[in-house]
């Protein structure tokens, strides 16, 4: 198999304007590599697709792309433990949108939720002794106050 | 046997579901706050909430960052100075603080005047109901009146024919008893029954409109009274709504 090339990989942080940034007719498989482990085959697909359609020089086709993905984490409703994992390689492979995909997914989750709610999506162990809660309770009527 | 415990806990982390927060480091859950922030996703309270949770989650989301950003959009008149001390989370409660008293007031201010539109209709109203009893009035005296003179009319034109005697000699009475010129007093009922009506039909327009703004006005109370959650400017409500059809709302911070 052909080596996975560092320069030929997905975007850099921000940087989708480098002259470096392979045409879309030299983008093959070898180029685009997330490999994730622990997640399954389809979400691979998906994030490989994405990847690919990303680093097009339509703005349309990204957008495309983006959408896609984000319609998909929605509607298998991936696991917290999964999207996870994506944003932490993501993140080693320094592929900021995907990376801003699925943490805005995460930032969805939180959302709108009770401080209950937020300890249980992660499985939070809530380390406050009572006295300490009572005094974050105190500090924060204002901003529950309907 | 504490800290075993805690160790065999984050060693099945994934499995157990359970402190799923610690398999990301601090770097990224900042990206995951600012982004959500900077997107519209994640409110003041929703922070609040998040730093509610835990202690590490308590420090990542007091960050000034986040804080400076949510009062760049929310408060953005308010006009920073280098002598701030406090922290813009801070800042962000002591503006939203002075917010919600000034929309407090503004919608008092709001109700007494509605309320006092609403007296002054409900005043119109009944002024304009004691019209219309007393032209209702007038009418039906003048048509009872009108009828006795037709009476009247019709009596003498009889007269002027063979009739029975006792009859003849009703009609009579009925005639001498009138002491109004009947022609002239006919005309003038007639005339005074078509005003009365003109007059009411002007009344009952008129109450119908005042009772249009008075509904007009007490709908409008009820909508100044009713607050859905209180949250900045929008209830959750649409805020859900707005995640729903409304991917082009938010805020990206790179498209």
């Amino acid at each position: 198999m052909a080596e996975v090339n560092e320069t030929d990989q997905t975007p850099n942080l921000g940087d989708s304007t480098t002259p470096s940034q392979p045409k879309p007719e030299q983008i093959t498989t070898t180029n685009v590599a997330v490999p994730i482990p622990d997640v399954g085959p389809q979400l691979q697909v998906v994030v490989d697709e994405f990847i690919l359609k990303n680093g097009s020089s339509d703005e349309e086709v990204r957008t495309a792309a983006r959408n896609d993905l984000r319609d998909f984490i929605e509607r298998e409703e991936i696991g917290i433990t999964t999207l996870l994992v994506v944003v932490k390689y993501a993140h080693e492979f320094k592929n900021a949108d995907l990376l801003d995909a699925f943490c805005e997914r995460v930032a969805d989750l939180i959302k709108d939720k009770k401080v209950v709610g937020v300890r249980e999506i992660f499985g939070i162990v809530n380390d406050f002794t009572p006295e300490e809660e009572h005094a974050l309770r105190d500090e924060h009527p204002w901003a529950f106050e309907d | 046997m504490n800290e075993f415990l805690h160790f065999l806990r984050f060693s099945r982390l994934e499995y157990m579901n359970q402190g799923l927060e610690m398999s990301l480091p601090d770097e990224l859950w900042r990206w995951i706050l600012e982004l959500g922030v900077n997107t519209s996703c994640l409110t003041y309270k929703d922070l609040c909430c998040i730093s509610m949770s835990c202690r590490r989650l308590n420090r990542l989301s007091k960050e000034d960052v986040l804080w400076s950003k949510l009062l760049s959009f929310d408060f953005p008149a308010h006009v920073s100075s280098s002598t701030d001390r406090q922290s813009p989370k801070s800042i962000y409660q002591i503006r939203f603080e002075k917010d919600k008293v000034k929309k407090l007031l503004a919608e008092r201010r709001a109700v007494l005047r509605i309320e006092s539109r609403i007296h002054e209709h409900t005043r119109k109203l009944h002024e304009i109901e004691g019209r219309l009893v007393d032209e209702n009035e007038k009418l039906k005296a003048a048509i009872d009146e009108l009828k006795g003179l037709r009476r009247v009319k019709e009596a003498s034109t009889a007269l002027k024919v063979w009739q029975p005697e006792i009859i003849h000699s009703r009609q009579k009475q009925i005639v001498e008893n009138c002491s109004v010129p009947v022609g002239f007093r006919i005309n003038a009922l007639e005339m005074e029954i078509k005003l009365c009506k003109q007059h009411i039909s002007g009344f009952l327009r008129a109450r119908k409109d005042e009772n249009d703004r008075l509904e007009a006005a007490k709908e409008r109370l009820s909508k100044v009274k009713y607050h859905p959650l209180q949250s900045f400017g929008l209830d959750d409500e649409s805020r859900n709504s707005r995640k729903s059809t409304g991917k082009n709302l938010k805020r990206v911070k790179h498209e």
